[in-house]
């Protein structure tokens, strides 16, 4: 099945898209016998938290299967490569990407947890010892 | 295909490829989400990149062949937490789409799953392409 992908239509200037105006209310039965597709990247974003114990980072992940995703540390960077399916293609097409994350140095290499839910990773990063904030007792 | 991205830990690793429209900085954003579209001779397929957000807070309506979908995603801070950036405590999702007067709006369905809605918007029968026999 051919597919025709399109730069995406995303305009802050307008009140909303049109899905059908530039290929569909004109369509002629050529185009309708064609799968049409129109697409863009997708976003991923990256929050940074920290408290004394630990810093966390919420990194936006839509459509990525936790199966489909492998964390790597190295070097002080953290590899996340997943695989996500490619837009609405049901024919098992997957692309594959790589976000690299630059941890702290005072991260705890063995202390890091991850959860992934509704599109969004969740990861842990304990500090290390002498990274967090030593309490002076007044005597 | 793989790309790279670079993020450090500080804050500024953030935002520019996203449809953003700040509205009270630091408490809220309206974001114009992402979507992948395409059709067939059944129906058009929408899917949306709604990270963050449950399915009970995602709403979809249709009026005057003018699609839209609302969502929000409440991302507060912990409590003793600190936000190493300037990140809104509430992202509100909003698309509308004119889906033209092709689409039957009773039998619109959506799912969602891992972040991403997924709406199916079947046209009318009367619009569907027909095969005409030559006698």
């Amino acid at each position: 099945m051919k597919l025709v992908r399109y730069p995406h239509s995303n305009s802050l200037f307008s009140d909303f898209d049109s899905l059908f105006a530039d290929h569909f209310r004109a369509f002629s039965p050529l185009l309708r016998s064609t799968l049409r597709s129109s697409t863009s990247a997708p976003y991923s974003g990256v929050e940074w938290y920290e408290n004394e114990e630990s810093y966390v980072a919420r990194v936006e992940l839509p459509g990525v299967k936790k199966e489909n995703l492998k964390l790597e540390l190295d070097d002080g960077l953290l590899r996340l490569a997943f695989e996500r399916r490619r837009g609405l293609d049901e024919a098992g097409s997957f692309e594959k990407r790589e976000q690299v994350l630059r941890v702290p140095e005072t991260v705890n290499p063995d202390g890091i947890s991850a959860s992934l839910e509704n599109g969004i990773l969740e990861l842990t990063l304990a500090k290390a010892d002498e990274a967090k904030p030593v309490r002076i007792e007044i005597k | 295909m793989s790309e790279k991205q670079d993020s450090c830990c500080g804050g500024s690793c953030h935002t520019s490829e996203v449809a953003e429209t700040a509205t009270e900085k630091h408490s809220g954003v309206t974001i114009r989400p992402h979507y992948t579209s395409r059709y067939d001779d059944e129906a058009w397929e929408v899917a949306v990149t709604l990270p963050g957000v449950a399915r009970d807070q995602v709403n979809v309506s249709i009026e005057n062949e003018i699609l839209e979908v609302e969502a929000s995603r409440s991302n507060p801070v912990p409590e003793g937490w600190q936000a190493l950036g300037d990140y809104p405590v509430e992202r509100r999702y909003q698309l509308r789409l004119d889906v033209g007067p092709e689409v039957d709006p009773e039998r619109i369905s959506a799912s969602q799953e891992d972040g991403v809605l997924t709406l199916r918007l079947p046209l009318k029968e009367a619009t569907k392409p027909r095969t005409i026999a030559v006698s």
